[in-house]
């Protein structure tokens, strides 16, 4: 479930949905259902997806911000080598904040 | 276009976007927030056509996603709305740069990129990793219109696409842990019980582990010491970008303002402020580029303002299905 947060607002993202929107979904929607997600798991998988959301998404400001202020195409800098970084981290970040809702739930 | 001499007539449509932004802040009465929509609206209209082809069929399907969503649901009164909304960000664009414009003119921004010059590739984009990451922990966004100009408009533009990717990086990561981003407030909005000491520290080794990754990835032959070096070459920036984050916090405290309207409303006071203890030519000349600025949003990011409408009616809908979501039946087990 922390995955599906993080994944689906990532690429979600990039598809050109701002996180103001992927986050409310995912944050009550998981923050409803019996899953065994601690809420502070599931608030920092909500935080990674929206991090990701930022660096990469088409209608992120940061990266309209970074096109416009350093005179680089937009979808450059969305779908560039930051999805690599993206992927990565990402598969780290959910392995940690799994292990660190394994150690609030024991 | 910069240079050209007249301005096209969006840019004008964008020039007055930004200034009933700023007086909607202050003045939210309901004609001028209906008025700055109907400004929006006109101005995606004629940056349409400008923007390029897969753009415009992205912007394309999201307007048309959108407007199928609210007829589902039947939430036509939304998609009006995600266009009111969208306003602020297109002001941001303004005060963007603006903030670019008065960097380019500023003394330090020249010595810092003296400093910078020398560096290797790597240990540039390391600094610029770094650097972004601890100043974007106030100024959000507002970090890219101070680094663009060191690293300088006229470098090569592998030079520009690999600083901009780096800026991103450091910056998008600050959001794990910082209580300034929207992203902490909104998230504490669904998730009340959190303790923020709880999430930031949480989220700041997450960011720690982040900033590695990212050395190790990208620069990994860039050891602490020449990292140290580049973000010594980034000091001579510190003291106008710590006072305009004081004065973006200090707004932040004494207003009920988002980070965002603190940036678009604050930004602007400390620039001019800042070109006038120059002199007055510095402030002409700075007006000049950012009214040229502005038609860089138009050349360079158009599609933005364009697809934001679209991007942000969605809150709305999100918003039904939450409600919808709580109001089902089960209850979710009580959890620490």
């Amino acid at each position: 479930m922390i995955a599906s947060v993080v994944i689906g607002m990532t690429v979600l993202g990039l598809a050109g949905i701002h996180q103001v929107v992927t986050v409310t979904v995912m944050l009550v929607l998981f923050g409803t259902l019996p899953i065994g997600v601690s809420d502070l798991a599931l608030m920092q998988a909500g935080l990674l997806g929206w991090a990701f959301s930022s660096m990469t998404g088409l209608s992120a400001v940061s990266v309209a911000a970074a096109s416009t202020m350093f005179s680089v195409p937009l979808e450059r800098i969305a779908y560039g080598p930051n999805i690599r970084f993206v992927t990565l981290f990402g598969l780290l970040g959910i392995a940690v904040v799994t292990g660190v809702n394994w150690m609030i739930l024991q | 276009m910069p240079g050209s001499g007249r301005l096209p007539v969006d840019d004008y449509v964008l020039f007055a976007l930004w200034i009933m932004a700023i007086v909607r802040i202050f003045w939210p009465h309901p004609q001028l927030i209906l008025a700055s929509g109907i400004v929006l609206l006109t101005y995606v209209v004629l940056s349409f056509r400008r923007i390029r082809r897969q753009l415009q069929i992205l912007s394309l399907l999201l307007a048309l996603t959108a407007v199928a969503l609210a007829g589902w649901l039947g939430a036509w009164a939304g998609l009006w709305q995600g266009m009111e909304k969208a306003v602020i960000f297109a002001a941001f664009f303004g005060t963007l740069t603006l903030m670019r414009a008065t960097a380019d003119l500023r003394p330090e921004i020249g010595r810092a990129r003296k400093l910078v010059e020398p560096l290797s590739a790597g240990a540039r984009t390391s600094g610029l990793l770094v650097g972004t990451n601890v100043l974007g922990t106030a100024l959000v966004v507002g970090v890219m219109p101070i680094f663009a100009p060191i690293v300088g408009q006229d470098a090569p533009y592998a030079v520009r696409k690999s600083a901009a990717e780096a800026c991103q990086r450091g910056m998008c990561l600050a959001c794990l842990w910082s209580p300034f981003w929207l992203a902490m407030a909104i998230s504490t909005e669904h998730l009340p019980d959190v303790p923020l000491w709880q999430i930031m520290v949480l989220g700041l080794l997450l960011c720690a582990l982040g900033l590695t990754v990212a050395q190790l990835m990208y620069t990994p032959d860039v050891g602490m010491r020449a990292l140290w070096q580049a973000l010594r070459a980034f000091s001579p920036v510190l003291p106008p970008v710590a006072l305009s984050a004081a004065a973006v916090l200090g707004l932040k405290a004494v207003t009920p303002l988002t980070t965002l309207q603190c940036l678009v409303v604050g930004i602007p006071v400390l620039c001019i402020g800042g070109l006038l203890s120059q002199s007055i030519d510095h402030l002409r000349r700075a007006a000049s580029q950012a009214a040229q600025g502005v038609g860089a949003v138009r050349g360079k990011s158009r599609c933005y303002p364009a697809r934001l409408p679209w991007a942000m009616f969605w809150s709305r809908p999100s918003r039904q299905v939450a409600s919808a979501i709580r109001s089902l039946p089960w209850r979710r087990r009580q959890l620490p």
